[in-house]
């Protein structure tokens, strides 16, 4: 079973459903959220941070022990990939937007061409 | 939560490290688990007696793949099988939709005859299609 899960999340509805989705369903594990800031972004590191922040704490109300989070630059595939390698996630969890081929789920995809542990992908309602 | 788990298993590498893992995951959430295969679809201009040929020989081929997928998972009381006729892609999604399966597992490459691809054509569709969260394992 599951041990450490990072989520990977663009802020989009699917990616917060992605999120729901880990929490509830690894309640054992650890959970860490990451963000990757593109040159297209539109926002800074720092302002990624901070809504990062706000998405950890409004999700985990509750909940004494929150996720760690990390904002991360660069390509995003090689973000996430290198990030689960450095804290030694064994699942990588990521919302696929339904177009395919295009925004996330270009993103999604990658991810699971080039990670070597599961993806677990999860599409908009 | 996770309810009803639907495996595809097609016999390679990566279907079979997929199984290990929704056997681990369906004994954990006591969920269901289908097993899903498919074969090649029979082309229907064969005449007699070549069809019923190329129907044997796959269906043949198809329970000794799924002989395989059940030693791999154990001893499982809630597991239903279904071997269909591919498209792999289709027929998944078909019957994840049908028993309204909470969670697909699948190998992130299969059988599939371009090998060299990093990720299956059947995988890819699977993942952009569906409308359950899907976990790919290499």
């Amino acid at each position: 079973m599951f041990k450490k899960v990072l989520v990977a999340t663009d802020f989009s509805p699917c990616a917060k459903r992605a999120l729901e989705l880990a929490r509830a369903s690894f309640p054992q594990a650890e959970l860490r959220v990451i963000h990757v800031v593109t040159v297209d972004s539109p926002f800074t590191a720092t302002e990624a941070l901070l809504e990062l922040e706000l998405l950890v704490s409004s999700t985990w109300e509750d909940d004494a022990v929150r996720p760690g989070h990390e904002v991360a630059q660069g390509n995003p595939v090689q973000q996430v990939i290198e990030s689960a390698k450095a804290w030694g996630a064994d699942l990588i969890v990521i919302g696929v937007s339904g177009q395919g081929g295009q925004g996330l789920g270009s993103v999604a995809e990658g991810l699971v061409r080039a990670s070597a542990i599961p993806v677990l992908t999860v599409r908009d309602p | 939560m996770v309810k009803n788990i639907l495996l595809a298993f097609d016999g390679s590498e990566h279907a079979q490290k997929a199984a290990l893992l929704a056997a681990d995951l369906a004994r954990q959430y006591r969920a269901s688990l289908c097993l899903v295969h498919t074969y090649d679809p029979v082309p229907d201009y064969l005449g007699e007696p070549f069809l019923q040929e190329a129907i044997s020989k796959r269906t043949e081929a198809a329970d000794r793949v799924v002989a395989q997928a059940l030693a791999l998972l154990g001893e499982f009381p809630q597991l239903e099988i279904e071997v269909l006729e591919g498209p792999p892609a289709e027929a998944i999604l078909r019957v994840a939709e049908i028993r309204k399966v909470d969670l697909i597992v699948m190998g992130t490459r299969g059988l599939g005859q371009l090998k060299g691809l990093l990720l299956g054509s059947q995988s890819q569709k699977v993942l952009t299609h569906a409308q359950c969260p899907v976990l790919l394992v290499r």
